[in-house]
């Protein structure tokens, strides 16, 4: 596996975490895990992943808080990380500009096929 | 009529009394009544006045021309007599030889003789006065008169015309003033004239006979005229009315003789109007006039006149009286009918009238009577009929209100008091454009509310004087064609949607957010199941493998419903929002029916595609329209007995693109195809393998298709088959270039299958 292998994942709903984690697992990479906004940003910093899938609605601190914050604060190394949203809406116009620069593509919750988790991090092993 | 204006405003009190009005049945009858009732006395009175007055004034010159004959003759014969003596004396043989005798001699005996015989003939005669004798050149030779013997006299005491014998004149004795009459006779022997005799007579008899006024009346008298020294008319004698005027009045200016004519009215010497008949004595040269005042002799007349008015006023106000009670007896009984309609008229429906006849107008009487009493039974059943409207109108929950045609309210229920938070008297008498600004989007709304028939105006605001924004949806019903003011014109039903509207809200709340809620549960179902399949490989049980599909296909089922939902949450709330970009049409209508023709194959459906697979561009939200097309396809799937065949036709002119999705299905019944596309709607009986859904699908499909400002339609009959149609609008280049631009953001966003990314390719 060139390139990519430390993936952290910021849900808050338990079973999708965990559903993920041993998906991610089970294909050899790296996983770290983060419940909330807060703890994303902090696990972010200690673990300065290659990858963050990035749930939307969270406690504390929502995803694209989050996602502003890793982007332009040096202190989470995560300027050049990639970052995927996770979110329940189902039209991008919804999206904010700014959201949409920040972040390198979103999927939308409900349509997630596992396969397709693979497909988006192999696209960025290119 | 002239005349009748002339009485209006002469006797315009009593004349108006007559009747109410300008131009009353009463004045006019009576007018009528007056003429016809007098104009026979009119007409037999001008006409016995003109023939009486006519009468009696030729009786009147028949009277004076007699009286005048009678007294030319009288005074002619009295003139005869004198004028006889006068001729007796100048033939006396014994004044002819002393005259002769005197002339010869010269001699003072002689000229005695002379007056001697003047003297004796003098008193043989008591009316002499004086008897004079001249010469030819008017030197008295011989007189009675002391003192003149010698004289020369003028010329006009002896002057005799030539064509004459004798002159006759009445004078003024210079000496004592008193008038007398004078004959002057030529005193001729053998035919030669020797001198001129004048015999002064007293008049007394003359002027006495004058002086008779017996049948003349108070005014009447005869005038004696003659000329005077200088040829002046005068008269000779004393006048009536003025003793002094004798041979000193000139009766020229009288012209009383100048004419012909007998009969003949002229001014007297006073200046009255007279009735004159003239008459000349013919060999004294004089005239005679008999002449009595014309008001004397006509004073009957003036009294026949007198009667006449008299007769004609009493029978005036006889008529006049007799009219008015006539007319009055008709006429009144019509004013007070008219009375009592206008009471009635005027709402006193109580009002009735007693005229105790058993005619015509009692008739009448009776049936505006009858009609009063319908007409409160009339009113009466409307207000029952009013008050039992208004019970509903109050009573409804709908708040409603009548205008006239000017918008003016006439009518407001107690419900819009309660919508507007106002009492009626804001309300009604008032405009409805100030007291109800409707608003759509905070824009004002203008609502012709005098358009003919039913209009209905959704999704208006209407904020009340409490501030209170409410949701209405209003009908404009014109319910009348009354031109009039204060006639309802338009029914306004003002339905407050408002708690419907928070109803509704809450419930796409509610949807929204339980659909939401479902997602993330469903995304860890499917997620699961996907584990245990990676999980176990290719060593999984068959059977196992095949349940784990079907609960995979189910989620995904789930999955689809609950974006249905969310999608109708949108279109709900107008928040449905579209990425158009450039999208070709043909190659996401070929995909779609590459990725259904397993699901149709499970049936044994073949799946056509019949069109180009690429190069039909539109502007459009892909995913959406892609949405559409899966709809139509499942239905048409979903509908289509095993074996069935289903086409997609994709064709393209100037004005856009058309999709058909044609099937041989069971068809739709008719009665199901105007509820179609509406929310939740599911046709019943149709198959009922495979029949599921939420009927959402063509809600959702028509409101994509009408964003994208395309139709939609379908064809369908039972047994046969349906196919739906839809268009999507042909967009122009540069709109095509302006939208790359603006939604440059978008089309970097690649799709793919649950994830995008930015389009790294460009």
């Amino acid at each position: 596996m060139a390139g990519l292998q430390k993936i952290l994942l910021v849900e808050d709903n338990l079973e999708l975490r965990n559903l993920y984690e041993i998906f991610l697992k089970q294909h050899g990479y790296k996983v770290a895990l983060a419940a909330d906004g807060d703890e994303g940003l902090e696990v972010a910093r200690e673990y300065k992943p290659e990858l963050i899938f990035l749930d939307v609605m969270m406690p504390k601190k929502n995803g694209f808080e989050v996602l502003k914050l890793l982007r332009h604060d040096p202190q989470y190394h995560c300027t050049k990380t990639k970052i995927i949203i996770l979110t329940n809406l189902g039209d991008s116009s919804k999206v904010s500009h700014d959201v949409r620069e920040d972040m390198d593509g979103y999927m939308i919750k409900a349509e997630i096929e596992l396969q397709s988790l693979l497909d988006v991090i192999k696209s960025f092993e290119k | 009529m002239a005349s009748l204006h002339w009485l209006n405003n002469k006797f315009g009190a009593l004349w108006r009394s007559l009747g109410g009005r300008s131009d009353s049945i009463r004045r006019r009858l009576t007018i009528l009544m007056l003429i016809i009732g007098l104009a026979p006395t009119l007409v037999i009175g001008w006409v016995s006045f003109i023939t009486t007055s006519n009468e009696l004034y030729a009786k009147t010159v028949d009277q004076l021309t007699s009286t005048a004959s009678k007294q030319e003759q009288k005074i002619n014969g009295l003139l005869q007599q004198r004028q006889e003596g006068v001729t007796t004396l100048t033939n006396r043989f014994d004044l002819q030889s002393a005259l002769g005798e005197y002339l010869r001699t010269n001699n003072d005996t002689d000229r005695s003789q002379l007056g001697e015989i003047l003297q004796d003939i003098k008193v043989q005669s008591t009316d002499t006065q004086s008897i004079t004798v001249t010469n030819l050149q008017g030197k008295v030779l011989a007189t009675t008169v002391e003192g003149q013997d010698g004289t020369a006299l003028p010329a006009q005491d002896y002057a005799i015309p030539d064509d004459k014998e004798t002159a006759v004149s009445v004078r003024k004795d210079a000496r004592d003033g008193v008038a007398r009459l004078y004959i002057t006779t030529k005193i001729s022997v053998n035919k030669q004239q020797l001198g001129v005799v004048i015999v002064v007579y007293r008049i007394d008899d003359i002027i006495a006979a004058v002086q008779d006024y017996t049948g003349l009346g108070n005014t009447g008298e005869t005038v004696v005229a003659g000329k005077d020294a200088t040829g002046n008319a005068v008269s000779l004698f004393p006048l009536r009315f003025n003793t002094d005027a004798a041979l000193s009045q000139n009766l020229n200016s009288l012209q009383l003789f100048q004419e012909n004519d007998a009969t003949k009215t002229a001014v007297d010497y006073r200046n009255h109007e007279v009735i004159v008949a003239p008459k000349a004595i013919g060999f004294a040269d004089w005239t005679i006039a008999t002449k009595i005042d014309t008001d004397e002799a006509l004073a009957p007349i003036v009294q026949l006149r007198g009667t006449l008015i008299t007769l004609l006023a009493l029978s005036s106000i006889a008529v006049f009286v007799i009219a008015l009670w006539l007319t009055g007896y008709f006429t009144k009984p019509i004013l007070l009918l008219a009375e009592i309609a206008q009471r009635i008229g005027k709402g006193d429906l109580a009002a009735r009238i007693n005229l105790q006849r058993r005619d015509e107008i009692g008739l009448l009487g009776e049936n505006i009577n009858a009609m009063g009493s319908s007409l409160k039974d009339f009113v009466t059943r409307i207000e029952s009929e009013r008050n039992r409207l208004e019970v509903v109108l109050n009573s409804t929950i709908e708040s409603i209100v009548a205008i006239d045609k000017a918008g003016t309210i006439l009518i407001a229920n107690r419900a819009v008091l309660g919508l507007a938070q106002m009492n009626r008297n804001e309300i009604v008498g008032k405009n409805i454009q100030e007291v109800f600004g409707w608003t759509h989007d905070l824009q004002p709304v203008s609502i012709d509310y005098a358009a003919k028939g039913v209009h209905t105006f959704n999704d208006l605001e209407y904020i009340d004087k409490a501030g209170t924004t409410h949701f209405v949806r209003i009908i404009v019903a014109r319910v009348s064609d009354e031109q009039g003011s204060q006639a309802p014109q338009t029914i306004v039903t003002i339905h407050d949607e408002t708690k419907t509207r928070e109803l509704e809200n809450m419930k796409i709340d509610f949807v929204s957010m339980a659909a939401h809620e479902l997602r993330t549960p469903l995304a860890s179902l499917r997620g699961y199941i996907e584990l245990i399949t990676y999980k176990e490989g290719d060593h999984i049980n068959p059977e196992i493998s095949k349940y784990l599909k079907q609960a995979l296909k189910s989620s995904n089922e789930l999955g689809g419903l609950i974006n249905n939902l969310l999608d109708v949450t949108r279109i709900e709330r107008g928040t449905l929002t579209l990425s158009m970009e450039k999208v070709d049409i043909a190659a996401l209508a070929a995909q779609a029916v590459t990725d259904l023709r397993f699901s149709a194959e499970d049936k044994d459906i073949t799946l056509g595609y019949d069109g180009v697979t690429s190069g039909v561009t539109v502007l459009a939200d892909a995913i959406a329209i892609r949405e559409v097309i899966n709809n139509l396809l499942s239905n048409a799937i979903k509908y289509t007995k095993n074996g069935g065949t289903i086409t997609v036709k994709l064709t393209q002119d100037k004005t856009g693109v058309t999709v058909r999705v044609r099937d041989d299905g069971i068809g739709i019944p008719p009665k199901a195809l105007p509820y179609l596309f509406t929310k939740f709607y599911r046709v019943h009986g149709g198959l009922d393998s495979g029949s599921t859904g939420t009927g959402l699908g063509l809600f959702i499909s028509k409101s994509i298709i009408e964003r994208h400002n395309g139709t939609i339609s379908v064809q369908s009959r039972e047994g046969v088959g349906s196919e739906f149609i839809f268009t999507l609008p042909s967009t122009t280049d540069e709109h095509l270039t302006s939208l790359s631009a603006e939604k440059q953001d978008q089309t970097l966003i690649r799709r793919h299958r649950g994830w995008v990314t930015k389009d790294t390719t460009r």
